[in-house]
Formats: C-alpha cells, sequence, structure tokens
C-alpha cells in the first residue's frame, strides 16, 4: 500500500478521535492538569494499551526492537518533558490537538498557535548544537522495558491492559456513585 | 447503536476515543514503520522556511540532516489529522469558527483576543522547544514511544504531567 494513502488514513482517524473526544478544547486539556477532568489520562492510557497489544499481535519478530523504536535520552526525554508540559499547560493544547482544533474551527490555533510552534522549531533548529549537548547527557539509545529486562514484552502490555481495565472500572463505578 | 448515530455524537467516551487512536498509532507502526509523531512536521516546515530562506549555514546539522526541507509523510500526517478533525465536527454539528476557547479560559484571562495569542504562541513556542529536546510530542512519545515500551515515552509523560501540574497550579491557585 501507498505510504503516503496509508498515512492519511491514520492521520485522519486520529483527528477524528481527537475531536470526538474533546482535546480540541482548552478546558478539557488543563483541566488535567488541575486533576478535575481525567479525560486526557483515559483516552492516553486506552491508546497506549490499545496499541501496545495491536504492534505485539503484528509485529512478534521485531519484538523488542525496531529501528522506529524512539531513543531513550535520560536527560532529554524529561527536561524536554518538563518544558513541553509547561508550554501545554499555559496553551491548552498539543501538536496533535492543534491541527486537530484547526480543524473544528478554532482560529487561534492556526494563527498564533502555528506560528508558535514554527517560531519555536525555529529556535531549536538553530541553537541544534546547544540543545544536543542535553540530548547526549544520559543518552541510551533504542531500547524497550523487554530488551532491559529480558522478559516478554507481553508481561508488560498485559500490565498496562490490567491498569487501564482497573482505571476503567473505578472511574464508571465511581460515576455510579455519584449519581446516586 | 446505529453506526450514523455513532458518527453523528458530538462527544465519544475517552475509552472509545483512545481506542480509535491506539489503532491509529500501532498501524503506523505496522503498515509505514514510522511512529504517529506530529511535532516533527512543524520541525519540518521550519526547516522549509529557514532554508528557503537561506538562513541555514552548512555547519547547522538539524535543519541540513536532521530535518532537511523536504516534504515527508509527517506533512500528510498533519493533512490527514486536520481532515479527521474537520469531518468529526462537521458530523456533530461541533465544527464552530471559535477566536476564543471556552468559559475556563475566559473566567481567568477574559476576553483580550491579544492576550490569547500572546499565551498561546508562548506555550507552543515551548512545546517545540520541548519537543526538539525529548525527540518527540504528546504522540511520538507520549502514546507511540509508551506503546512500543521505550523508557523514554514513560519518562516524557513523566516530565510532562509533573511540570504541567505545577505550571498549573501556578496559573490557577489552588481551586
Amino acid at each position: 500500500m501507498d505510504e503516503a494513502f496509508v498515512t492519511a488514513a491514520l492521520g485522519i482517524l486520529f483527528g477524528f478521535a481527537l475531536q470526538k473526544v474533546g482535546l480540541t478544547n482548552y478546558s478539557i486539556v488543563i483541566n488535567q492538569f488541575r486533576l478535575k477532568d481525567w479525560t486526557m489520562m483515559k483516552f492516553m492510557c486506552t491508546a497506549i494499551a490499545t496499541g501496545s497489544v495491536i504492534y505485539l499481535l503484528f509485529q512478534p519478530e521485531t519484538v523488542g526492537m525496531t529501528e522506529t523504536v524512539p531513543p531513550v535520552s535520560i536527560a532529554g526525554n524529561l527536561l524536554g518533558g518538563a518544558i513541553f508540559g509547561a508550554g501545554m499547560a499555559i496553551a491548552g493544547t498539543c501538536p496533535g490537538t492543534l491541527i486537530a482544533g484547526i480543524g473544528q474551527g478554532n482560529m487561534d490555533y492556526l494563527t498564533a498557535g502555528l506560528a508558535g510552534f514554527i517560531t519555536g522549531g525555529l529556535f531549536f533548529g538553530f541553537l541544534f548544537k546547544f540543545f544536543l549537548g542535553i540530548i547526549m547527557t544520559g543518552f541510551l539509545g533504542e531500547m524497550t522495558l523487554s530488551t532491559i529486562t529480558g522478559i516478554n514484552p507481553w508481561l508488560f502490555t498485559d500490565l498496562i491492559c490490567g491498569f487501564v481495565i482497573t482505571f476503567y472500572i473505578l472511574t464508571s463505578w465511581k460515576t455510579k456513585e455519584d449519581k446516586v | 447503536m446505529n453506526i450514523t448515530k455513532f458518527f453523528k455524537m458530538k462527544r465519544w467516551s475517552p475509552w472509545t476515543a483512545g481506542i480509535a487512536a491506539g489503532v491509529a498509532a500501532s498501524l503506523s507502526i505496522v503498515l509505514t514503520e514510522k511512529t504517529l509523531g506530529v511535532s516533527g512536521g512543524f520541525e519540518t516546515i521550519a526547516s522549509m522556511i529557514a532554508n528557503s530562506a537561506g538562513f541555514v549555514p552548512p555547519s547547522n546539522a538539524f535543519f541540513n540532516r536532521v530535518k532537511p526541507p523536504v516534504f515527508d509523510s509527517q506533512l500528510i500526517l498533519l493533512v490527514g489529522i486536520f481532515a479527521g478533525a474537520l469531518l468529526a465536527s462537521l458530523f456533530s454539528g461541533d465544527f464552530k469558527v471559535r477566536t476564543l476557547p471556552d468559559n475556563e479560559w475566559k473566567k481567568r484571562f477574559g476576553v483580550s483576543k491579544f492576550k490569547r495569542a500572546a499565551i498561546l504562541f508562548t506555550g507552543c513556542f515551548l512545546m517545540a522547544t520541548g519537543a526538539g529536546i525529548a525527540g518527540g510530542c504528546t504522540s511520538g512519545l507520549g502514546i507511540s514511544a509508551t506503546m512500543l515500551l521505550s523508557p523514554a515515552g514513560f519518562l516524557f509523560i513523566a516530565g510532562v504531567f509533573a511540570s504541567g501540574i505545577i505550571t498549573i497550579l501556578l496559573i490557577y491557585g489552588r481551586k
């Protein structure tokens, strides 16, 4: 299958899901950080669990390692994540939901949001040499929990699925209680 | 439930929508051997701008080699996400030209469009920098790397949530 076609189709599915779950709205994103609305956490955990199962079902021979596994950099992932998290809490969106938000008609995302991401990309790119110092601190390369521990990846996937199912049962039960 | 009604719903539960996102993220790896990463597309656009303006010195590894100014599938992904959200919001009637975010924003920051633009720009600038350092964003690392069981994803999520919670406390206080 043509890669461009597949990518477009998967993008449509992803954008559709992001809009339907409402993460294209400021309140839903920031209320996760305020611990008032758990939509984002539920959405992400379910996506991770589902994706993890499908990936293992389809690619058992490459389990453990493929070139597509994003490399680990302890300082880069953590510090980059922290800078990203601050920006996400300030803006109330992230790259995927920004694009999806433009799709539902958010004009601020189309103007200031896109401009911010492109300017930030220029900033990062021109100062790449400096940032590379951070990225290379604790750089461990491509690895997975399975390759580190030598344990079958299905164990971790099962744990993630168990966590999501428990999360689902507990929150559904709590919602019912609240209604009573 | 009938299928038309399902697509016309204004909201899907996060569990349902999460399954759809998980299918998209995993099939991206299975079918194209690429993570479903969004922030990379913005970096390519930045590279196209920097290169076409002639501002990129030959010594700049990022705009020459890491993100050369070539049209790639990450840009197609951006178009797809846009189209998907457009379709979803048109089906449900949720599409609307919105110049400011919903009530939560207005309660805290008022109705100034300039203020919104300045704050959104700052947030997105920080996210672009953070995603560059981390090697991805919420989709490429948060969902995709974690799904592949890479510690990169778990570390990224920990960083995002710790910092996001502190930042939002500074903005909104303890209420």
